[in-house]
């Protein structure tokens, strides 16, 4: 978290599908067409930092961007959360390629309850967490005497990829942020391990 | 009470060694066996009476009370997501010791060297002269033990001030009197150079090619705040020690539970949930609903 | 200089041995440092510890209580620090004495509560197993009891206590937990996991349950963690 967290500004320009609800002159370069506008209820796929804004920011017949002003864009949910993907997460939430729904899915899961207050998205990610939690532990507490002779024989280069070589199939579909945990997770494992058994 | 007249004597010995406190007579009288907890009660950890008799600090009870002292600010430090207030007088006293400590072992040396010196302390029916070596190396020992929990705990703090220079120069133009106390003087002096290396650095790589509007680093209006602040509620492990005194019944926060445990009762705000702390039980906690308990001494971080 | 990045927050195992060394011990030593005749040390009597007069065999420390130390009498035991413990066994200078609870009878204790209670942890002390394994190590030969059978019991609570970790880990969320009798290793090697992912759950419930309180708190303390992204904008 913070200003210069990369994974974060990634999460930003992750694109989500907007439909405008108003015809905006000059900004044709966003769907590819230079100089021409945008045509009201044209759909396109804006980085969520932008999106976000033109969907809190509008005009209208008021002045500035006042309550009774159109937003220029209505948000449409990205196939991160469709239906099709919330009921994998439902039915069996390890066995779901997080990564390939997206590398940054929490955080951009958290971004979007807190855009819409989506409680129940809220209850559904926090769900699929703890349960994907358990399986990200308990490959990390994976700490084998085998790995540790490989690596002391390999040198460091391959202690420093350390649990990416003795991969599970769950450990694949691990999105950015479930990485970090998991690494940070076995690091402390395999450093308890390694003092036990010195 | 068995009383042992060779303890007394060993007392009276090193106490001879110390400006005779009020705590320390009170010591004497009840002999060496019980009385750890009396006088660690009785004297507060940072006392700065004590501090600024620092010079005259060599008893080694106190000195084991500093040292703990020492390592729960490491402990704390190394766990609490901010940087916590320096223990100024504990660090000059400790650091004092350290001196003096090292000052004594030289001497040690010199006198090994010097046959006269070991010939007057060889009256001594004591020990074989081959354990004479036994306490210079446990000395040398502690001192290396020392220096660790020193380095650590200042490196620990370095990477804070570091990680958090511009909330830091931020408080420093908002509350001065609070940063001043946050951090010792050579940290002060340490922050201030790299905040003014740092500044330089962005300056020249990025900032005076952009727009004046835009050249902030310390920007607090935007959609994310630029000034990198301490997650005040991550989670820590957290340790219920109680008052520092051991009176329960004098702590006006502590709550008697009906199954005769005591307990602190905590708010967490953003789930409007209040968690009750028991003595001697270890939580996992959100940092700011039990930073007001830690800054009283009443928890630990673990 | 500055501390490197994985240390922060948490500790590595050897910083945890440290901490178990400054707790006390009970030793026999095979030396006596207590002195038989009273002599006057010399100190200067205003406060100040005279250099010049220390003999090589006293001891004078700066981080424990040294009459213990000076006052060793072989064979009558006294407690010390275990990293003074360590030193002396070391030089063969003392017996290190094995505290109750690791004994064959104590751990067989320890292993029965585990077995009794599913869901709760035997209130061993917070070093039991690094303590364990150092005493293991460097002071073997002082068992009474034979050494592999302690030390397949300490693997055996390691195990059944790993077990019950695992299920406490579904119990994660984002308010609090109480792990009582976890000791210092077992809460190191957790440590990052469960405050990652409760970090997280925080988040996720932050985003949907703050608005429904007013910003006020918002801005007291999750400032910084939270992201605003509806207002400012203008």
């Amino acid at each position: 978290m913070g200003y210069f967290d990369v994974d974060d500004v990634l999460a930003d320009a992750v694109e989500v599908p907007c439909k405008f609800q108003l015809e905006v002159a000059q900004v044709g370069f966003l769907a590819g067409q230079p100089g021409e506008s945008v045509a009201r209820n044209s759909k396109l796929e804006l980085p969520l930092w932008l999106a976000r804004i033109l969907a809190i920011v509008g005009a209208g017949d008021g002045e500035g961007d006042g309550d009774g002003d159109t937003p220029f864009v209505e948000l449409l949910p990205p196939d991160t959360f469709a239906a099709r993907v919330m009921n994998a997460v439902k039915a069996d939430p390890v066995a779901l390629d997080l990564h390939a729904v997206s590398p940054y899915f929490y955080a951009l899961a958290v971004k979007w309850v807190n855009l819409f207050s989506d409680a129940e998205l809220g209850e559904t990610v926090a769900r699929l967490l703890l349960a994907r939690a358990q399986e990200i532990n308990s490959n990390a507490a994976n700490v084998t005497l085998v790995e540790r002779t490989l690596d002391d024989l390999a040198g460091p280069l391959a202690s420093r990829q350390n649990g990416v070589h003795h991969s599970s199939p769950f450990m694949l579909t691990m999105d950015e942020w479930e990485k970090t945990v998991y690494k940070e997770a076995h690091e402390a494992y395999r450093d308890s391990k390694k003092w036990l058994l010195q | 009470m068995d009383i042992n007249i060779e303890d007394i004597l060993a007392e009276l010995d090193r106490d001879s060694t110390t400006v005779v406190e009020p705590w320390s007579t009170s010591q004497q009288m009840r002999g060496p066996s019980d009385d750890v907890s009396t006088v660690l009660n009785s004297l507060p950890p940072t006392s700065t009476a004590a501090a600024a008799q620092g010079k005259q600090l060599g008893g080694s009870l106190l000195a084991r009370e500093d040292y703990e002292c020492l390592v729960a600010h490491w402990r704390n430090e190394r766990c609490s997501p901010e940087i916590l207030p320096y223990p100024h007088a504990l660090m000059r006293r400790m650091l004092h010791r350290v001196q003096e400590q090292m000052e004594q072992l030289e001497a040690i040396s010199m006198n090994f060297m010097d046959p006269d010196a070991m010939a007057a302390g060889s009256d001594v029916s004591g020990p074989a002269n081959n354990n004479s070596m036994l306490p210079l190396l446990c000395m040398e020992a502690e001192l290396e033990r020392v220096r660790f929990v020193v380095r650590s705990y200042v490196r620990c703090r370095f990477a804070k001030v570091d990680r958090f220079s511009t909330y830091l120069e931020q408080l420093h133009g908002v509350a001065p009197q609070q940063f001043e106390e946050l951090l010792s003087p050579e940290e002060i002096e340490y922050h201030a150079r790299h905040f003014a290396i740092l500044l330089d650095l962005f300056n020249n790589t990025v900032l005076k090619h952009m727009p004046a509007e835009l050249q902030a680093i310390n920007d607090t209006e935007g959609s994310v705040n630029m000034v990198d602040e301490p997650d005040w509620n991550r989670f820590v492990f957290v340790r219920v020690v109680g008052p520092r005194d051991g009176k329960l019944e004098l702590d006006p926060q502590l709550i008697t539970l009906p199954n005769g445990k005591h307990c602190y009762t905590v708010t967490i705000p953003e789930l409007q949930e209040d968690v009750e702390c028991t003595i001697g039980s270890i939580y996992v906690m959100r940092y700011a609903v039990i930073k007001d308990l830690l800054m009283q001494n009443k928890v630990e971080l673990i | 200089m500055a501390l490197p990045a994985h240390l922060s927050q948490t500790f590595s195992p050897e910083e945890i041995q440290f901490l178990v060394e400054n707790e006390p011990i009970k030793i026999f030593p095979r030396i006596t440092t207590r002195q038989q005749v009273k002599r006057n040390h010399g100190d200067d009597r205003n406060g100040f510890r005279s250099t010049t007069s220390w003999t090589p065999h006293r001891w004078r420390m700066i981080t424990t209580d040294e009459a213990p130390l000076n006052n060793m009498v072989a064979m009558q035991s006294t407690n010390v620090a275990l990293w003074i413990a360590l030193l002396l066994k070391q030089q063969a200078k003392c017996n290190i004495i094995a505290p109750e609870w690791l004994t064959v009878k104590g751990l067989d204790r320890s292993i029965q509560f585990e077995q009794t209670y599913p869901d709760r942890f035997s209130p061993l002390p917070w070093d039991w197993l690094v303590l364990s394994e150092i005493l293991f190590k460097r002071a073997s030969d002082d068992f009474h009891d034979p050494v592999h059978e302690l030390r397949n019991r300490i693997q055996d609570l390691r195990e059944m206590r790993q077990v019950k970790v695992l299920k406490g880990l579904k119990y994660l969320n984002e308010s609090h937990l109480q792990l009582d009798n976890l000791s210092l290793l077992e809460i190191n090697e957790l440590r990052s996991f469960i405050v990652n992912i409760m970090n997280k759950l925080r988040d996720i419930h932050n985003a949907f349950s703050v608005d429904e309180q007013g910003e006020s708190e918002d801005e007291d303390i999750s400032y910084g963690t939270m992201r605003d992204s509806s207002t400012n904008m203008s």
